[in-house]
């Protein structure tokens, strides 16, 4: 979305419902926008904020609400998570990655004003539903960040749910029914062919092949299923399509006195698997629902007193077979070979080996596992108008308590599996059990859970006098976050207390606008967390911003081709304080540790416990910082086409680092973290949009977005290394180093080698024979080429991390009563890994895959673009290198919804209001350059797309 | 206006109460604070400082021994770490040894736990008048004492293996915080930090009970605590060392501007010989000497009169597994013999009589085990011998079970046996202790005879003591022979050193202060190809397995340069 304001802006705006703005607004400004703890005139924004409405991100069927925001926000990285049913959620980074080590890079979400706080899919965050949302916005510039203080710095995501209007009452109700299926499954080789293939790389490893002709042609033509099968296991345990639904009631209106916006959502996507659980009562269907609901009132007291009330909440439920895990199924599907053993022996058992379990039998007779978790968000604020003191000062107070909890109920059992082998008359031999048939058996658990208690003060003071306007508030926060279960800190159980996290904070903002023209801001943010010692508890975070809105000036104003611009800029400090593991064994920097060093004596050798310094007490400890400065401008020109483009620079310091660097080892102090680390990133975001005019039959938009972003570190404290090269040092963050591939021994390289081995540079771990990949040797343990290649030889190669570069295109045209809308999201400036059994041909004694047909053979050395085949874990061929490397750039259409409403006059007749059917595609395709697979998600549950039809009736 | 002003109250009231307090609610881990208050965790403070010896068994990278860095061994995986020393590619950035920052590491908790110590509570026992409890005052006081001794005997031996590697190093005797300035923190010379091991030994060895079963002592608690003998034992290597050529001739880094930090000073070497013999005899002398028993099973136990000082460790397999033949369970080969140190063990004639074993005799190159000083076969695996759990020959001929070509079967025809418990069942997860020895009495008779061969040539006790060693229970070599000269002692000397210490991590020090590295370690290591023949004997055929990189800056490890870059005070060693 545009950032900026612009006539067109304010139409849609207006069109649009504004009742997330519930404080006062000035009398001469429709058109606010969210800013942290408070709305703004639009016109009068001087910082980097983006916003998408809810409205426009309900044209998806996602599952969580991340998967809505792809390409949606200039300056938002959305990545792709896992696709099973409510096991993930997408990662959502603002403005690319800025911190390293233990430090967190996630955003801090903000919902109504209150810190919505938890990982994953434990974050309300994920929770809502499109429908219950007026807008999302992304502050990324310190500007907007500062009264968040030491928790902005990794940027704020500021979600504002839906309010009622005063009118009469509107109900929608909206249906999608649909399905979903896999974008792409990984392909692998038949019985014959990997046979084959494996024939060969015995050979090629000097080992005897293992397949005669005589089995060799039995998977062929597929004569002896028993002991030669030829089984496709992604077949047999997953399905083509499992259907989806939801179903969304709203509800909204209100008179003078009470407003209210109530809305109940049920929504339901069956996963991948087969119906394990119709076959077996002791297995279950694959299943996933959640329900939400939210009643928000806004309620008028008095003439100058009003209160607001929300509460919501939602209960999600997922069953699956109990050996489902995604990585445990998929794993075993990416290695089993298809030729392994038949999924049911010839008595009725299922087949398997010591070395696979059955993925059948995993699935149909493992039992199943539950898990449920359940969200409350609720709060209370209120507001009373002042201007009996003074006009336009009004003082408000809220409170907010949200809890999270989810548990786990396990039903587990096991089976046994047997191998077959022929016997010499031609019988089935049955080796005896591996595992062995138990009934089923139960466990729970509880996963999860926190208690979030805050408590909020506000003043506010909003006034006009002449040609000024003045808009200033002050606030008081306190928030109390108890954590129990093990997100605190799995590894320490003692840990697992109620120690709550808490914070203290001050947050101010004011704001001065001249004659609509020069607009001045000063914010700030004082905080404390209880993590940091007494003395360093507190920061103080300001930022200052200016804005010029040049097209209200004289020499602007009559201009045709420019109707709107602004300058603005803005500079200031914000924090991160999530700096380490948050457990309760490693929060407190500022106490010393001490453990280990036991010793034994005694005739017994007798253990003694010792205590051994472990990290001294800092009380220097603080939260990383952060230098942010953005310049942009938003522009209007020619009416309707919107331009924003902003620019930025994050110096982020006091990273906490170890004190290798400034503590030398004579101290005999352990390693420990300080704050010295330093990056630096830069990027640019880019938004435009282009409509027609909203009065002519045929209306049109498109809206294209593209954000670019570079890092690097500037200071890790990393270890020295001869070889400069190796040094993460000015690297991009995250920045992998591998070997550089060129090529394939030669036979006449092996030759040589027999001679001199240094002479044709090779591994020591590995007899290197022809066809193999050969590396280029770089170093050596003294900084030159050493005729060895081994880790002095690997230099920066890839981006796994984020893309450099994101874009979004969103567009779409309506037609009398049709309607089209498409969203698309582009990357480019990553890379992913080609690893595992999807595509290194018999490793872990694994499969194989098409990528390996065009492999090293001595008659195809010329055109080979694989290496030979070997049996066994290859230790040169399959070490980290550019040779699997591959461009990860896409671009995905996230998704299309073509819709035709009804006309009104034929919807009135039956009392109607509007009545559109639609056909919604959600993550239809990908166009990349990996022909394996989808390249934000190579291995585990395959990418969805899911495809719906939907009717919505408002009446 | 009333109802304003109790509503801006509630507001005051929900703002103030929302100000939390940001204290913990409670503190899950212990402080200094609490420590020191105790006796118990104060004690367990030192414990902490013994737990910082190092160990030889499993050093570089947990697996390679010191003694694949020298002509005693080859390391089997090419990647080890340890590799980096025989192809001469280490250097102040890349160091397989870490020592430095972990000997550091105990020298700080020492100078810690010294000040601990001053803050004991005993209040509830000295202000207790009751008999009972002012003994327990009396016995606590006394132990706190020792307690400072033993600590500060430790501290010795980590500044001796800082200076036996780098020469003369910082000497800091107080705990500096994070914010301390390192920057001017300095070498101290050689000779000072000789002086300061010296006299803590000297200290401790006056205040520590004489050995484990001494009182206030007791075996069963108390073995493998400093005792008197282990302090003066430090104190006979030191001095040693300090006599040896390498801290005597600085010529070999001419030119180095602070030769005060590589070199003692120019003076009475004869005097410096004296004092290690005189050091030596001082451990001789200070308690009935123990019969040398089994030489085997020695190296299976940390509780033997023979055993000086030893650095305890939990039960383990690992030893095993590292080093077990490769056609072993789970055996990885690990370190491996050289040919050159299985030459060095002689060839028994009779009971007066030994010879050098020589690859040109064809009977000795027929049966090259036959014979041999009964250590070889105790220390090395060789071929068709047996070994291990389940109990086979070894076959290291080509095409034997554990022989080449198999993937990382040993590289020099030999596998180790010193250390390894042999009655493990490794598939069962049999474990057993092993502990590295530190002190023990051969070192001081050698080392006696040693210092007495260089200042009085000829004395009657260094055959004595020489002999002592060659004459233990189960070796019984015949003693060294009579009327050699000087050289040649000094030469029997030095092999009986090889011999009786060999993978006692001696021998990377000895050849350096010796200064015949360039000549021991420089030069190709080898092993030996073993072809079984059609009628089941052995043909025996030594081949060069590694050539080997010696140049003088190696005498002495360089200073790591993360050091250097922070403590700008401190100067490299010469040539690095």
């Amino acid at each position: 979305m545009v950032a900026c304001n612009s006539i067109q802006a304010q139409q849609k705006a207006s069109m649009s419902s504004d009742a997330g703005d519930t404080t006062i607004v000035q009398g001469h400004y429709s058109d606010m926008k969210n800013i942290g703890f408070d709305v703004q005139p639009i016109q009068h924004v001087t910082s980097a904020i983006s916003t998408v409405k809810g409205e426009d991100i309900e044209k998806n069927f996602v599952l969580s609400l991340g998967n809505a925001l792809y390409g949606r926000l200039p300056g938002l990285s959305v990545t792709q998570g896992g696709s099973e049913p409510g096991a993930s959620s997408p990662g959502l980074f603002v403005r690319g990655l800025n911190t390293f080590g233990g430090a967190s890079t996630a955003p801090l979400y903000i919902i109504d004003g209150y810190i919505s706080n938890g990982s994953g899919t434990s974050n309300a965050f994920t929770q809502l539903m499109p429908e219950e949302i007026e807008s999302i916005s992304v502050l990324k510039d310190a500007s907007a960040q500062a009264v968040y203080g030491a928790r902005a710095a990794n940027g704020v995501i500021l979600v504002t749910t839906k309010a009622g209007k005063e009118g009469r009452l509107k109900i929608a109700f909206t249906t999608k029914q649909g399905f979903n299926q896999a974008q792409y499954l990984p392909k692998f080789l038949d019985a014959y062919n990997y046979s084959s293939l494996y024939n060969e790389a015995l050979v090629n490893d000097g080992l005897p092949a293992r397949y005669t002709q005589a089995d060799l042609d039995a998977y062929q033509n597929g004569s002896d299923p028993v002991f030669h099968p030829n089984v496709n296991w992604y077949d047999q345990v997953l399905r083509p399509k499992a259907p989806v639904s939801s179903y969304n009631l709203t509800m909204s209106g209100g008179d003078k006195y009470v407003r209210y916006f109530v809305m109940l959502n049920a929504l339901s996507s069956q996963g991948l698997f087969k119906k394990f659980g119709d076959q077996n009562d002791e297995s279950s269907n694959s299943k996933y629902d959640k329900y939400n609901f939210r009643s928000n009132l806004d309620i008028t007291l008095s003439q100058r007193l009003s209160a607001q009330f929300k509460i919501a909440g939602s209960i999600e439920q997922s069953i699956n077979p109990n050996n489902y895990t995604t990585g445990g199924t998929f794993g075993l599907l990416a290695q089993l070979p298809p030729n392994a053993f038949p999924i049911y022996n010839p008595n009725g058992s299922y087949g398997g080996t010591s070395l696979y379990s059955n993925p059948v039998a995993n699935l149909l007779s493992t039992g199943f596992y539950r898990d449920n978790s359940r969200t409350i968000l609720s709060s209370l604020q209120l507001t009373q108008q002042l201007d009996m003191i003074t006009e336009g000062l009004s003082a408000s107070g809220g409170i907010s308590i949200n809890n999270f909890f989810e548990s786990g109920s396990r039903k587990t059992k096991s089976y046994p599996r047997y191998t077959i082998s022929k016997g010499v008359i031609g019988d089935t031999i049955y080796s005896p059990a591996v595992g062995q048939l138990t009934s089923l058996s139960g466990a729970e658990e509880t996963l999860d859970q926190y208690r979030n208690f805050i408590v909020q003060g506000f003043l506010n003071y909003k006034r006009s006098f002449g040609k000024s306007d003045i808009s200033s508030m002050v606030m008081v926060n306190a928030d109390n976050v108890t954590v129990f279960g093990p997100a605190s800190d799995p590894s320490n159980p003692t840990a697992n207390s109620t120690d709550p996290y808490r914070h203290n904070s001050a947050a101010g903002r004011f704001t001065y606008a001249y004659n609509n023209k020069y607009i001045a801001e000063f914010s700030f943010g004082y905080m404390g967390s209880e993590i940091f010692a007494k003395e360093k508890r507190y920061g103080f975070f300001p930022a200052g911003s200016l804005g010029w809105i040049i097209s209200n000036e004289n020499f602007l104003k009559d201009s045709k081709a420019i109707s709107f611009l602004k300058l603005r800029g803005s500079y200031g400090i914000v924090g991160n304080d999530i700096i380490a593991s948050q457990g309760l064994s490693t929060r407190y920097a500022y106490t010393p540790t001490f453990g280990g060093g036991g010793y034994f004596f005694g005739t017994g050798n007798t253990a003694v416990g010792g205590f051994a310094e472990n990290t001294l007490a800092n009380n220097n400890i603080t939260w990383e910082k952060e230098k942010s400065m953005n310049v942009g401008f938003d522009a209007t020109l020619f009416k309707n086409f919107d331009l924003s483009v902003d620019y930025f620079n994050r110096d982020r310091y006091d990273i906490l680092v170890p004190s290798t660097s400034v503590t030398p080892l004579l101290s005999g102090i352990v390693t420990q973290n300080l704050n010295q680390g330093k990056t630096n990133s830069k990027g640019m975001e880019v938004a435009i949009r282009y409509n027609t005019n909203s009065q002519k039959d045929l209306q049109f938009f498109i809206e294209p977005i593209v954000s670019y972003f570079k890092n690097k570190v500037v200071f890790n404290a990393e270890a020295l290394q001869l070889n400069p090269a190796l040094l993460s040092t000015g690297q991009s963050l995250g920045q992998p180093f591998g070997l550089k591939a060129i090529g394939f021994y030669t036979p006449e390289d092996i030759a040589q080698r027999l001679v001199n081995p240094k002479s044709v540079p090779g591994v020591l771990t590995e007899v290197i024979k022809a066809g193999d990949i050969k590396f280029q040797d770089i170093g050596g343990p003294e900084g030159k080429p050493d005729g060895i290649i081994d880790g002095n030889d690997r230099m920066p190669i890839g981006n796994p991390g984020l893309p450099k570069i994101v874009a979004g295109l969103h567009t779409g045209l309506k037609f009398k009563g049709f309607d089209l809308d498409l969203v698309f999201q582009g990357v480019t400036g990553n890379t992913v890994s080609l690893t595992g059994n999807y595509f290194q041909a018999f490793q872990s004694n694994g499969q194989v895959a098409p990528i390996a047909l065009t492999r090293w053979t001595p008659a195809t050395a010329a055109t080979a673009d694989y290496p030979r085949l070997s049996s066994k874990d290859n230790l040169n061929n399959y070490q980290f290198s550019t040779f699997w490397q591959r461009d990860g750039s896409f671009i995905k259409l996230r998704s299309a919804e073509i819709g035709y409403t009804l006309p009104v006059e034929l919807t009135t007749k039956v009392r109607i209001s509007v009545a559109r059917l639609f056909l919604n595609g959600t993550n239809l395709f990908s166009l990349d350059k990996i022909p394996y697979g989808d390249p934000e998600s190579l291995t585990g549950y395959p990418v969805t797309r899911t495809v719906t039809v939907g009717l919505k009736i408002q009446l | 206006m009333k109802r304003y002003i109790y509503l801006l109250g509630i507001c005051a009231v929900l703002v103030v109460s929302a100000c939390q307090k940001l204290d913990r609610d409670f503190i899950t881990t212990i402080g200094l604070k609490e420590i020191e208050q105790s006796f118990a965790n104060v004690q367990a403070l030192l414990t902490a400082i013994y737990s910082d010896i190092p160990d030889g068994t499993l050093y570089i990278g947990g697996n390679a021994m010191m003694a694949s860095a020298t002509d005693e061994a080859e390391f089997t995986s090419e990647t080890s770490a340890i590799q980096n020393f025989n192809t001469g590619s280490w250097n102040a950035i890349n160091n397989p040894d870490l020592v430095w920052g972990n000997c550091y590491r105990g020298i700080r908790k020492t100078n810690q736990f010294l000040l601990s110590t001053g803050k004991i509570n005993l209040d509830p026992w000295k202000l207790d008048p009751s008999p009972s409890a002012q003994s327990v005052y009396t016995t606590n006081l006394a132990t706190i004492k020792r307690w400072t001794y033993e600590a500060r005997f430790l501290r010795a031996y980590f500044y001796f293996e800082l200076v036996k590697r780098h020469g003369g190093v910082p000497i800091l005797n107080e705990a500096l915080g994070l914010d301390a300035d390192f920057s001017t923190i300095k070498r101290s010379s050689l000779n000072d930090c000789i002086q300061f091991i010296v006299s803590e030994c000297d200290s401790a060895a006056a205040q520590l009970p004489l050995n484990a079963s001494t009182l206030p002592y007791v075996a069963t608690n108390d073995l493998g605590r400093a005792t008197k003998l282990a302090a003066l034992a430090l104190k006979s290597r030191v001095l040693l060392y300090a006599a040896s050529d390498l801290f005597n001739t600085p010529s070999w880094a001419t030119g180095y501007g602070q030769p005060e930090l590589i070199s003692l000073p120019v003076g009475d070497r004869t005097a410096r010989w004296k004092a290690a013999s005189d050091a030596a005899k001082a451990v001789i002398d200070a308690a009935a000497l123990p019969t040398l028993g089994a030489y085997k099973a020695l190296f299976n136990t940390f509780n033997n009169a023979e055993i000086i000082f030893t650095r305890s460790n939990a039960a383990s397999n690992t030893f095993e597994r590292t080093n077990s033949p490769i056609g072993f369970n789970l055996g990885q080969s690990g370190n491996t013999p050289s040919q050159d140190l299985v030459d060095a063990y002689e060839i028994k004639v009779d009971a007066t009589n030994a010879i050098k074993f020589d690859w040109n005799n064809p009977a000795h190159a027929a049966a090259p085990y036959t014979n041999r000083d009964p250590r070889l076969l105790m220390t090395v695996v060789a071929n068709n011998t047996t070994f291990g759990t389940p109990n086979r020959a070894v076959q290291l001929h080509t095409g034997g079970l554990d022989g080449k070509p198999i993937t990382n079967a040993s590289k020099t025809g030999y596998y180790l046996r010193k250390y390894q418990i042999e009655s493990l069942n490794l598939l069962n997860g049999n474990t057993g202790v092993h502990s590295w020895i530190i002190f023990r009495y051969p070192e001081i008779f050698l080392n006696y005879a040693e210092a007495l061969n260089e200042y009085s040539p000829g004395n009657a006790d260094i055959k004595k003591y020489v002999d002592l060693v060659r004459t233990r229970t189960g070796v019984a070599m015949p003693p060294m022979p009579a009327g050699l000269t000087q050289v040649e002692v000094r030469e029997k000397i030095r092999n009986e050193k090889r011999i009786e210490f060999a993978f006692e991590d001696h021998r990377f020090w000895d050849v350096r202060r010796w200064m015949i590295a360039p000549t021991t370690l420089g030069k190709t290591l080898r092993g030996v190809d073993i072809t079984k023949n059609a009628d089941a004997t052995f043909t025996y055929k030594p081949i060069n397995v590694e050539d080997r990189v010696f140049t003088p800056k190696m005498y002495l490890y360089p200073i790591p340069q993360s050091e250097l870059n922070i403590v700008k005070g401190l100067v490299q060693n010469p040539l690095w």
